[in-house]
């Protein structure tokens, strides 16, 4: 026993020496270079600290912001979205294999493509059209997280993905003449923003049709997988046989290592401390070092605007949320501010689901009449509580999910918070964040409240909307809202330019507020922040990529 | 090593090593190298001292029974008593933690504050400011140790954690000692296929470490709970840590149990018709008993940092309850610029693992002296 009591003593001892050398670590921080170099250097290896992984390397199957970013300068599609650009400029799509966008025929129930000459994939091998239809088929066995937009828009989509047909029907390619067409179900007008999707991008017909986590497949995009150690290590390396597509930019660096820590903290640290290149925007730098970083490295750290909406949902089709009241009343007591503290100031608040760079985005002020209270202002408490009288659930238990990342956690101890505060009987379930969004998608899972957030996939407002329809199934629709009016508006709406109905979307936002079918609370700025090490000018956050590949280079 | 301090078989001239007199009036020393409280007649465990056979006043005096002598030795051990006071200090004020909470911090322990604000020297201050950073520690009555990121009153939250970290303590240990002695003793008693079965499964455990397995189990049973147990009870962990150690004990107890069932003693009761569960009961499990109480401090030492390890870990407290490891998890992400965050639950984890370590050290010198004896020299 006596040992014991020299452990702690030594356990003391080492907690000293650790907090002495963590305390070091932080006051070693190099400082920071002023400006950038006006030509982009070429070469080099680089490092991206992440604090998730993909679900998989195979864009067959994922469909996350951090899979996106990777097997984007893997796999290029049809089409793609501008890069190069800050911000939400970035959202332009632009023809990429496809020698130009799609000629639309049929009342917007055709697309015809046509590929350009010579495209090879890394290992030489010439693309053909017909790959593009072997994609698709893949996309809806593996399946593709977001298979649904193949399958429920593509003539012959459904019956292939329930194995009632041998190829989807919808879908005819020529390879001698490089063409790819495509019958829709009905006029879908974010389709075209689908076939910017590294999803779509073609795979040989040797690909297995199976998730190929641990080696990604083969590619055309300017880069190709290197080792892969599933859920940790990603490398990319420069593809030697990149056919040259004008839309898609080369790259510049030879080798991209992209490691996950789900310490979000240690990995804003390498990145002060240059140890790493790239703090992964999809992580939200920890308030504990923001200080820091804008007072040590403020020439290589900005925050991005992004088309992101973080949320709450509701399970509006069991007690205590198939209470309009009880829902309302939670959205009276939601107090935006606090929620954007907890992300660090990152958060712009907001009650709409639609976020500001997106067409159909509603004006904030809105928030006051449909939710009691100034989205930046604060709760209406009063109401709250005789809402809470109103819908008699009071002392009704709810189970609030959420993510152990930070500030997801943080997130949902606020909301359970403020449901225990209204009088609910709130508790948690707080799980691994890699698996967080596949459990609660679950059919079995059926949580009845819990953390959501949603990243721009393209600009469409549809993108978004489509969230909470009936037919986006248990993996996106975590609350199972099932509404006709908002169902056949979103159904109707996203067969015409979302320009063209951006204000009726905007309604349908408001509508779906005024409802309580979700609670938003907010968009967020990414952090664009570089070590030392790394032309901070060059890179490129993107809307639509996070971190552009394409667009790092060293100094 | 036998923990059993006064085994019927003594006495071999091992003792009190000091000398001293425990009535601590005079040094007296009887036969070479022995002390005089290890010369006076000893009682069987369980009874208390009589006459001793002379039958004369001088000898009663020194007729005592092995738990006085072990309460006497441990009187001495100011070092433990100083630590044991420490305990049951920290053990007072965690279970005080509704008091504090309620009627001088004036908040709950989960009750987020993210936008309030409290008057600091006439001066109105955020509780978190806009960028997220928490305010530190004010001494006053609200907020005396900070907030973390989310305006919680860590003060609140630390005496919380550490009730629900020393409940969780007490139940594994409960746990521990009521199976780890059944198990040791049916398979050191019985053997045959009794141990052959438990003594295996216990091995099986013991050969997983700890924190992995209970990291592993936790996290499975987060979510789905134990049966009727819910996954965010407090009783999830303490199960799990009860479970895991229980063949820390076990396996001692029953080699314990081996080594009394060839004593002499036993053979006697066996002798005079004794039945072999009221032999386990009435002769084994009284000289096993002061092993069993050895191990108790170390087990409730073990379980509380186990207990901060899976909830570190996030497979033991789950949130928004507070335990010492949630909290120390919870400030790292502040270690740099509010690095109390997590040195304050430290702290109390170490005092408290120190405190029982120390106190269950003075608990073994006491009952094992032939231990002490062997350490100073």
């Amino acid at each position: 026993m006596r040992i014991h009591v020299r452990g702690v003593f030594l356990a003391l001892i080492a907690l000293g020496a650790a907090v002495a050398v963590a305390a070091c670590g932080s006051s070693s921080s190099s400082s920071s270079s002023s400006g950038s170099s006006t030509a982009v250097k070429s070469g080099g290896t680089i490092t991206i600290d992440s604090g998730t992984p993909p679900l998989s390397a195979d864009q067959g199957l994922d469909f996350t912001t951090q899979g996106t970013e990777l097997y984007s300068v893997v796999n290029t599609p049809l089409l793609t979205f501008k890069r190069g650009v800050q911000g939400t400029a970035g959202a332009q799509i632009l023809p990429a294999l496809a020698k130009s966008m799609p000629t639309i025929t049929d009342g917007g129930k055709t697309l015809s493509f046509t590929l350009r000459p010579g495209l090879k994939y890394s290992n030489g091998t010439p693309i053909k059209a017909s790959d593009f239809l072997y994609a698709w088929e893949r996309d809806l066995k593996i399946p593709w997280q977001a298979a649904s937009f193949l399958s429920a828009n593509i003539v012959g989509g459904t019956a292939y993905a329930n194995g009632k047909a041998s190829t989807i029907s919808g879908v005819t390619t020529n390879n001698s003449a490089g063409t790819i067409t495509v019958h829709l179900v009905a006029p879908f007008a974010p389709m075209v923003d689908i076939f910017a999707l590294a999803g779509t991008a073609p795979v040989p017909p040797s690909t297995g049709m199976k998730n190929l986590a641990s080696t990604g497949t083969l590619g055309d995009g300017p880069y190709k997988w290197g080792p892969i150690s599933a859920g940790h290590t990603y490398t990319l390396i420069k593809n030697p046989n990149f056919s040259g597509v004008p839309t898609v930019p080369a790259g510049h660096v030879d080798k991209i290592v992209y490691q996950v820590n789900d310490n979000v903290l240690a990995n804003a640290e390498q990145v002060l401390n240059n140890q790493a290149d790239v703090f992964d925007p999809g992580d939200t730098l920890p308030a504990s070092i923001l200080p820091q970083v804008k007072s040590t490295a403020a020439d290589r750290y900005a925050p991005i605007p992004t088309n992101s909406t973080f949320y709450f949902f509701v399970a509006v089709n069991k007690p205590p949320f198939n209470n309009l009241d009880a829902r309302k009343a939670v959205l009276a007591a939601l107090d935006l501010r606090a929620l954007s503290r907890l992300d660090s100031g990152f958060l712009v608040e907001d009650c709409h689901l639609i976020p500001t760079g997106i067409p159909g985005h509603s004006d904030p002020s809105n928030c006051t009449q449909l939710t009691g209270h100034a989205a930046a202002g604060p709760p209406n408490m009063t109401l709250a509580k005789q809402l809470m009288q109103k819908s008699g659930m009071i002392g009704k238990p709810v189970t609030v999910w959420g993510e152990e990342r930070s500030p997801r956690k943080e997130y949902v101890d606020y909301f359970t918070s403020v449901l225990n505060s209204l009088g609910f009987k709130a508790t948690e379930k707080i799980i691994n964040s890699g698996v967080y969004f596949t459990t609660i998608g679950a059919p079995s899972t059926k949580p009845q409240a819990g953390f959501g957030d949603w990243v721009q996939d393209f600009p469409n407002p549809w993108d978004f909307m489509q969230l909470f329809t009936s037919s986006a199934g248990s993996s996106l629709n975590y609350g199972y809202v099932s509404d006709k009016h908002y169902d056949s508006q979103v159904a109707s709406l996203s067969t015409k330019d979302a320009n063209s109905v951006a204000s009726q979307w905007a309604a349908l936002d408001d509508y779906a507020v005024g409802k309580g079918y979700y609670m938003a609370y907010g968009h967020e700025e990414f952090p664009k922040f570089y070590s030392d090490r790394l032309n901070f000018n060059a890179g490129v956050m993107s809307v639509e990529y996070q971190t552009d590949m394409t667009s790092l280079a060293l100094k | 090593m036998s923990l059993n301090p006064f085994p019927r078989s003594r006495n071999r001239g091992e003792g009190n090593p000091s000398n001293e007199d425990p009535r601590g009036d005079h040094t007296s020393e009887g036969r070479e190298g022995v002390a005089l409280e290890d010369q006076v007649l000893l009682k069987p465990w369980g009874q208390e001292a009589t006459t001793a056979p002379g039958g004369d006043q001088a000898e009663q005096i020194h007729a005592i029974g092995p738990w006085s002598l072990a309460w006497r030795r441990l009187r001495r051990n100011k070092v433990a008593l100083g630590f044991g006071c420490l305990f049951i200090l920290l053990v007072a004020l965690c279970f005080l933690a509704p008091v504090y909470s309620s009627d001088v911090a004036h908040i709950g322990p989960n009750q987020t504050n993210v936008t309030g604000t409290i008057k600091l020297n006439g001066k109105v201050t955020n509780v978190v400011s806009v960028d997220g950073i928490p305010i530190g520690p004010t001494l006053s009555s609200r907020y005396f140790f900070g907030a973390d990121s989310e305006g919680r009153d860590l003060a609140v939250r630390l005496l919380y954690g550490g009730r629900t970290s020393l409940i969780i303590g007490a139940v594994a240990t409960l746990i521990i000692i009521v199976f780890g002695t059944l198990v040791g003793l049916l398979c050191g008693f019985f053997r045959g296929p009794i141990d052959a079965i438990l003594r295996p499964l216990m091995q099986l455990i013991w050969s997983f470490p700890p924190v992995i397995l209970g990291v592993a189990v936790g996290t499975a049973l987060a979510l789905g709970g134990i049966g009727p147990i819910k996954g965010n009870s407090l009783l999830v962990p303490a199960v799990i840590i009860g479970v895991i150690y229980v063949p820390y004990l076990g396996l001692p107890i029953r080699g314990e149990v081996l080594r009394l069932g060839q004593q002499d003693f036993v053979d006697a009761a066996r002798v005079q018709g004794m039945s072999p569960w009221r032999t386990m009961i009435s002769e084994i499990l009284p000289n096993a008993a002061s092993t069993i109480i050895v191990f108790v401090p170390m087990m409730l030492a073990y379980a509380i940092l186990l207990e901060a390890y899976l909830s570190f870990l996030g497979a033991g407290v789950q949130p928004p309850n507070s335990s010492w490891g949630t909290l120390i998890s919870d400030g790292l992400q502040y270690i740099f610029t509010a690095p109390y965050l997590s040195l304050i639950p430290g702290a109390m984890l170490v005092l408290t693992v120190l405190s029982i370590n120390v106190v269950g050290d003075g608990v073994r010198d006491a009952l094992d002296p032939r231990a002490q004896l062997r350490i100073k020299t």
